[in-house]
């Protein structure tokens, strides 16, 4: 019966709805970012499935590069060993839905990357955050294979570590402060040539987190940028 | 007539003893390919003064019998292994097979610690005949490995009597149980010594001898217990029984063969009792939510561990490998003797719905793995956020079980971006800590003057800064003057 079933599919004559599905996902295994300018850069937008390792210092934007695209998921997100208490107010302002979110304070670094792995294989979560410090090629390796597994997106959350050499991340970004919002660095890019160096404008999006809002708002008149409290 | 048939254990303990040498035998012959010694003889001594209660086969062939002294017993071999009665072990086997039985015949009756009355006359609807329902029962029964005598009986004491004193009595023909009871000798009968010696006086020997009298004259010379007795015999009088019940809760305990100092091999003990807890769990189509894991340590308080899964099921082997998460974060204060097992919450399966053509992805629901991740990290490692109506910062937000809020109302129009004016960072630090660099003040002050009814009162003046590294800050100014830093934008 097998060996029918078998022969039959290797003449192309079966018809399987899940490989469709799969070929479907396949094709379009990017998120928008929710930035155009990001998305144009990186050619659709974060991979859906792999490993994101973003080289960042904290308080520069860096979650708000991410929470777009994080808004857009149905599944859960998982958030592993995050340097300050995730602030479910402001989450919720910005029209995040902050019952999809875990938030992991695992006692140590394997712990952490245990939970990592048990999150992006369980199939439940859309996408994991993670912050860590060095990897070792397997440890990617193994996160990767994960992701793969549960079809979801593993974004590293560190600070840049020379002699490291190459991971075998699926997307490489470097980050720092910019004027207009952040300075992207694309490292490294899966099937991608594109090393590009560009400044990602923010005042769209979060206006009163950039420098270039305020350097403009100096010359209007005091009264007119007094500040309002919530309405 | 109702039918009853009895089943008598005569050995449970030593059965039990049997059962895990050999268990234990098949596993060391697994590991080391060397075969087996001959079985040791083997006794169970009970009662005030140390009778032979029960013994195997190697025991009998030294010529000790039932009833014997442990002294006289003892002198017969030198590698004799003497067990003490224990009665509260055989009653709670009893109750056991009583559940196993179960599953094929609905009145069974406990004669604790060695008996069990079944009904036999309501299952005859189920199974063809009696020979059929016989088979069906002892095939169920071997799979035990106990020994067992049984009887049929048209009264529950006629079927106890014929049980313990014939091996196996098969037929249901009511003429040839008459002839099997009336052949029985008065001292089986379970009457007071007094009675039995009265009724020896005057020359009765035998049941039968007792029943060719009729009832009312044995009333004229005896007094009413003995009518009683005889009437509940011959079944004129009903008898009373009380029916089991299988327990709706599921609760083991499971003493180890020898201590156990590693928690790796504690596995195998707790499968066993896992997949006990499946049948069980299955047979009422439920689903286990919380394990109650207790390890009876030596010396040392039990160690209780609380093992919950928040969608529920019945596998053993999702159980054991949460179990396993749970117990490699444990340590011990003495070797395990036993280990005891209860589910603590049973709920009603939850089916899921799944799409018959995407792609299964990945391998848990979210429930299966917020359960993984709190049995290895603990419950306050991993949680679930909430947002609260509090103009304090670092009461606006609570944790909570993860799942367990329902999703958020999202806002109806797809208002992405804060409105000018509320801004809050996405990290508030645990701690407030003093500031201490410079920053530059682009945003402020946003004054926070609340709290008052519940002694915890703040005054602050919020302000966005930007330190010298670029990082976005939300610091404050109290009272005092005096600078914190309370938040990153991150």
């Amino acid at each position: 019966m097998s060996n029918l079933i078998e022969r039959l599919q290797r003449q192309d004559l079966v018809w399987q709805g899940s490989g469709l599905l799969g070929r479907q996902l396949h094709s379009k295994a990017l998120t928008a970012t929710g930035y155009t300018e990001l998305d144009k850069h990186l050619q659709g937008g974060f991979p859906k499935i792999g490993v994101v390792d973003l080289h960042t210092e904290l308080g520069i934007g860096e979650l708000r590069l991410l929470l777009p695209s994080l808004m857009q998921q149905s599944g859960l997100t998982a958030v592993i060993n995050p340097p300050a208490r995730l602030n479910a107010d402001a989450l919720q302002r910005i029209g995040m839905d902050t019952s999809k979110l875990l938030e992991i304070t695992p006692g140590c670094p394997q712990e952490a990357l245990w939970a990592a792995e048990q999150c992006l294989k369980s199939g439940a979560c859309n996408s994991v955050l993670v912050w860590h410090g060095a990897l070792q090629v397997h440890q990617v390796k193994r996160l990767q294979l994960a992701a793969q597994t549960g079809e979801s997106c593993l974004y590293l959350l560190r600070r840049e570590h020379h002699g490291e050499g190459t991971l075998p991340v699926s997307l490489s970004l470097g980050l720092s402060p910019h004027i207009k919002g952040l300075n992207i660095t694309v490292k490294k890019r899966k099937g991608g040539w594109t090393q590009s160096q560009f400044a990602l404008d923010m005042s769209l999006h979060w206006p009163e987190l950039t420098e270039q809002f305020h350097a403009q708002s100096k010359e209007i008149p005091d009264v007119a940028r007094q500040y309002s409290t919530g309405r | 007539m109702t039918l009853w048939l009895y089943l008598h254990f005569p050995a449970i303990q030593l059965d039990k003893l049997k059962i895990a040498e050999q268990a234990q035998k098949s596993d060391e012959t697994e590991l080391d390919g060397i075969p087996s010694e001959s079985p040791q003889p083997c006794i169970i001594v009970g009662g005030r003064d140390n009778r032979v209660m029960q013994l195997d086969q190697a025991a009998q062939q030294l010529g000790i019998s039932a009833g014997m002294g442990l002294a006289a017993a003892a002198a017969r071999s030198r590698n004799l292994v003497v067990h003490p009665y224990d009665e509260a072990d055989e009653r709670r086997t009893i109750r056991e097979i009583a559940q196993w039985l179960y599953l094929i015949t609905a009145d069974i009756a406990l004669f604790a610690p060695q008996g069990l009355l079944l009904k036999v006359s309501g299952m005859l609807a189920m199974y063809r005949d009696i020979s059929h329902y016989l088979s069906t029962l002892c095939s169920h029964l071997d799979t035990q490995s106990f020994t067992y005598r049984f009887a049929f009986g048209h009264s529950p004491e006629a079927a106890r009597l014929l049980a313990k004193q014939h091996g196996a009595l098969a037929t249901q023909d009511p003429e040839a149980l008459e002839k099997a009871l009336h052949g029985l000798s008065l001292a089986v009968l379970s009457l007071p010594a007094k009675q039995l010696e009265r009724l020896q006086r005057v020359g009765f020997k035998t049941v039968g001898d007792l029943f060719a009298l009729p009832l009312v004259e044995l009333g004229k010379r005896f007094d009413c217990e003995l009518v009683q007795y005889v009437s509940r015999l011959r079944g004129k009088v009903p008898h009373p029984v009380t029916f089991y019940q299988p327990e709706p809760e599921f609760e083991r305990y499971l003493p180890l063969f020898y201590d156990i100092e590693n928690l790796d091999w504690l596995n195998k003990p707790l499968l066993k009792l896992l997949v006990q807890q499946e049948q069980f769990l299955r047979l009422r189509n439920r689903h286990a939510r919380q394990l109650i894991l207790t390890l009876y340590q030596r010396d040392a308080e039990p160690l209780r561990l609380e093992v919950g899964r928040a969608e529920g099921t019945d596998r053993a082997d999702l159980w054991l490998n949460l179990c396993n998460l749970k117990l490699s974060s444990v340590s011990l204060n003495g070797p395990v003797q036993a280990i005891g097992l209860k589910v603590a919450q049973i709920c009603q399966l939850d089916e899921l719905m799944d799409d018959l053509f995407a792609e299964r992805r990945g391998t848990m629901t979210p429930a299966g793995l917020v359960a993984v991740l709190q049995a290895k990290l603990g419950e306050r490692a991993v949680q679930g956020l909430k947002a609260c109506d509090d103009l304090r910062p670092e009461l606006a937000t609570e944790y909570c079980m993860p799942l367990s809020v329902p999703g958020t109302p999202l806002p109806e129009a797809p208002v992405l971006y804060p409105d000018m004016g509320y801004l809050r960072p996405a990290f508030l630090l645990p701690s407030i800590q003093p500031l201490q660099h410079k920053i530059n003040v682009h945003l402020g002050p946003e004054r926070i003057c609340t709290g008052w009814w519940d002694a915890y009162e703040v005054e602050r003046d919020y302000f966005v800064v930007q330190d010298s590294q670029g990082r976005w800050l939300w610091v404050f100014r109290d009272r005092q003057q005096r600078w914190f830093c309370h938040g990153v934008f991150s």
